[in-house]
């Protein structure tokens, strides 16, 4: 298939799932207990005030009204008004995506620099001490709570020993222990699919060929083995992404970092519906982009596969 | 093949070089030796703004922010006792309906705009006017605002407003000019009178303000301070690891279960002072309820230990013996002998009496109302289930317990309120009066003693009142029983003096001084 075509493809796909977000991001809210204009009120506010304030709100009318007016503004590009915060949407949410961004970038690098050579050392040398311990961080990683292993780091490297902040934001040093703590479980995961996928490939009749060749073995490693080895690590990152967006609610509740997951959980306590629709709606699109973008990767790693 | 290696390896390169300058970037430039390093003071609280509006519904930096950037026209110890600001003098008519203020001249705003009559008249009145404002309730019986001259108000209302003093102590004068001009987007750039100038707010990141070296009032206690940041992180242990490493310099609300962390740490000062915050049971004494038998009622303020979980799991705070604590309107120094007895035996026995049947006590809270909140209110549980009630214990998430709250689906619901100024009119007309917490509890007489309390501007009339109608819920254990009184803890670095703390956990920072 063309790549015109597959964009084309994709493009359909990227729509339905974005109304399929806006329709369940839109329905949760409302079933669920709370009434924003009550919350921005006093205890006491009278029948009367709430009933005002809904108004103002929009919520007075049907909601299927409500929804309309909602998607026919996100198309002409208006992602609506914070109740709250009394700002556009798309003031809030790209204002605080860079810090989040940033911060699952640094994650997934971070991640990737540590588990990279582990996995790779632990697949080559199975059995041994490297293996050990490797499998030993690997469930470490994914068993940690994300919460306790990001106080621990503040505690131990800013309180205890200074050698970095224990919050804060704008300089290098800031994002060390966040994005440690945030790409924790990703680091393990690699760790784990790297280890046994180069394990599978070095088992393979054509790599032990090639080592009775006598071709030097880092080649062999490097290129042949690990280009293999990599296919189901790359498709992870992609499906990662979603739990590194959930990740960041944590860890940036955890450090005061100031990105969209510490938006997103003011805006659920205050049942902002406009700034929830928006963020979900902001959030599928970035998920479903970066997958589309880890499809394209992935043929250029894989001459094998096609866009299909 | 090499093609496809070269675009991964450079696009990787391009990543990290991306990752490197973009946060690199952001470091500010300190190398401009010729300016002189700016004093700054970094305050750390749980909570970020949401609203700039000191009208609408505020979230805990508002107060201490308020402070900083704009005046009222009296100040207020929080105690009851208030002292001239905008305004120089004031009185109140015979009928308690109009009090008259004399304002400060001379003042102007961080805008240029000067401060006179039309400010006060157009910062109350649309108070008073809009009912989508949540401060609306506060000024619903205001009238108007008369202005006589320049310098000189009248508030009229349709009837005496008992707490008058208190909320004037606490609305921020708005510029009025401005305000007709921009509305709400006033709120992007709060423009005040105070000491204090609102520079930015980058939001979920920092608030900051700068010194106002123009300030009215700054008398013989300047700041040296230029600039103050307020910085919201929500986890606890990060905040006050921040001050130990000395990167915050003040903390405030602090949970009592940290306190230690902070105990022996060098530089660091801790103000520990009892608080005007009080927790609380609302029961539901609807037709039917478990809690309808005032025996059971008198069976769980007499089944509860206040004294052994303050000292063994909170390590801070009193029991609460009555309503309000001292300093508080409506107080009784004599209740602590007379009420809120533990006394399990008496518990088990008016509980084998009444008509409760054993039949499950929904119990439920919020977390964090409290510190260590899951271990108090397990504790209370267990106390309950040793006298004999069947009790069942929800944590809800805050809008669901307010949902469910106000519609009286409990028996048993936990909360605090802080007495902010030492007024209790607030919490009697929000929880008595109004029942927001739909207890369904009515008893005339304390309802028509709130009434004549909230419309008596004599504040030891007003205290007697109150004491009266307080009374009357400990004489009936309805529709509150009082729980535990709250320490008001905040820390500082010991390089800061002039922190102000009042007890109802509001922050002055105006005068800091920072060695």
């Amino acid at each position: 298939m063309s790549i015109v075509r597959f964009l084309i493809k994709r493009f359909f796909y990227t729509i339905l799932v974005l109304v399929g977000v806006s329709i369940i991001a839109f329905s949760l809210m409302r079933l669920a207990p709370g009434n924003p204009a009550k919350l921005m009120l006093a205890d006491n506010a009278t029948a009367e005030q709430i009933a005002a304030t809904e108004v103002s709100m929009g919520l007075d009318k049907p909601l299927v009204e409500q929804y309309l007016i909602y998607i026919n503004n996100a198309v002409h590009g208006d992602l609506g008004k914070s109740l709250f915060y009394k700002r556009p949407n798309s003031e809030l949410i790209f204002g605080r995506l860079p810090a989040t961004a940033l911060l699952t970038l640094a994650a997934v690098l971070i991640s990737l620099a540590i588990s990279f050579p582990l996995g790779i050392m632990a697949g080559i040398k199975k059995g041994t001490t490297v293996d050990f311990v490797a499998m030993l961080f690997a469930l470490f990683g994914q068993s940690m709570s994300q919460v306790w292993f990001g106080l621990l780091l503040i505690l131990g490297f800013g309180v205890a020993l200074g050698w970095l902040p224990t919050q804060g934001y704008g300089e290098f040093k800031n994002i060390i222990l966040p994005a440690i703590t945030l790409g924790l479980p990703l680091s393990a995961l690699v760790t784990r699919m790297l280890r046994s996928g180069m394990y599978e490939v070095l088992q393979e009749d054509y790599i032990i060929a090639t080592f009775a060749k006598g071709t030097n073995r880092m080649k062999i490693y490097m290129k042949y083995a690990l280009k293999n080895a990599i296919l189901p690590v790359v498709t992870i990152i992609g499906m990662m992404t979603g739990q590194l967006l959930a990740g960041a609610i944590i860890v940036e509740q955890v450090f005061g970092w100031p990105g969209l997951g510490s938006l997103t959980v003011q805006a659920i306590s205050l049942r902002d519906f406009p700034l929830i629709q928006s963020i979900l709606l902001v959030s599928a699109a970035i998920f479903v982009g970066i997958n589309l973008l880890v499809d394209i990767l992935y043929t250029f790693i894989d001459p094998r596969m096609k866009l299909n | 093949m090499k093609m496809k290696r070269f675009l991964s390896v450079s696009l990787t390169m391009l990543m990290i070089v991306g990752l490197v300058t973009g946060c690199g970037g952001k470091e500010t430039s300190t190398s401009n030796s010729n300016a002189k390093e700016p004093v700054v003071v970094t305050y750390s609280l749980a909570e970020d703004f949401y609203t700039w509006d000191p009208a609408g519904q505020p979230s805990i930096p508002s107060y201490d922010a308020r402070i900083l950037i704009y005046d009222t026209l009296v100040e207020s110890d929080h105690k009851g006792n208030y002292t001239p600001s905008l305004a120089t003098k004031w009185n109140v008519s015979a009928d308690g309906k109009d009090w008259n203020f004399k304002l400060h001249e001379g003042i102007k705003f961080s805008n240029g705009e000067a401060f006179n009559a039309e400010c006060v008249k157009a910062t109350y009145e649309r108070m008073a006017f809009d009912k989508t404002l949540s401060m609306h309730y506060l000024w619903s019986t205001l009238t108007s605002v008369e202005v006589v001259n320049d310098y000189e108000v009248t508030f009229h209302f349709s009837s005496p407003y008992g707490s008058f003093m208190s909320e004037v102590s606490t609305a921020p004068i708005l510029p009025a000019i401005a305000l007709k001009k921009l509305g709400n987007d006033l709120f992007k750039t709060n423009p005040g009178t105070g000491a204090w100038i609102f520079q930015k707010w980058d939001p979920g990141n920092e608030a900051v303000f700068v010194r106002n070296d123009n300030y009215w009032n700054w008398g013989k206690a300047k700041s040296n301070v230029d600039k103050i940041v307020f910085k919201p992180i929500s986890e606890d242990t990060t905040r006050l690891s921040g001050i130990r490493t000395g990167e915050i310099n003040v903390v405030g609300n602090i949970p009592a279960d940290q306190v230690s962390t902070l105990e022996g740490v060098k530089d660091v000062k801790i103000v520990n002072q009892p608080g005007l915050t009080t927790t609380w049971f609302a029961l539901q004494t609807g037709k039917g309820k478990a809690f309808a038998d005032i025996k059971v009622r008198e069976a769980l303020t007499h089944c509860i230990d206040r004294k052994l979980i303050v000292d063994s799991i909170l390590g801070s705070g009193t029991p609460a013996y009555w309503p309000t604590m001292e300093g508080v309107v409506g107080y009784d120094p004599n209740a602590k002998s007379k009420y809120a007895q533990y006394d399990p035996e008496l518990a088990k026995k008016l509980l084998k009496e009444s008509s409760y049947k054993g039949e499950e006590i929904y119990f439920m809270a919020i977390d964090g109302k409290i510190s260590r909140s899951k271990e108090v209110l397990q504790a209370v549980m267990s106390m309950m289930t040793e006298v004999g009630f069947k009790v069942k214990l929800e944590v809800l998430e805050g809008a669901t317990f307010v949902s469910k709250r106000s519609a009286g689906n409990y028996d048993m619901a936990f909360s605090n309120i802080f007495y902010g100024n030492g007024s209790s009119l607030n919490h009697a007309n929000m929880h008595y009066t109004t029942d927001s917490a739909h207890t369904e509890y009515v008893n005339k007489d304390q309802l028509s003693l709130i009434k004549e309390a909230s419309v008596t501007v004599d504040m030891e009339k007003q205290n007697e009142l109150m004491r009266q109608a307080f009374e009357i819920t400990m004489k009936e254990t309805a529709p509150i029983v009082y729980f535990i009184n709250l320490d008001s803890i905040a820390a500082y670095t010991s390089n800061l003096t002039n922190v102000v703390v009042f007890p109802d956990d509001v922050m002055d920072l105006r005068r800091i001084i920072k060695k």
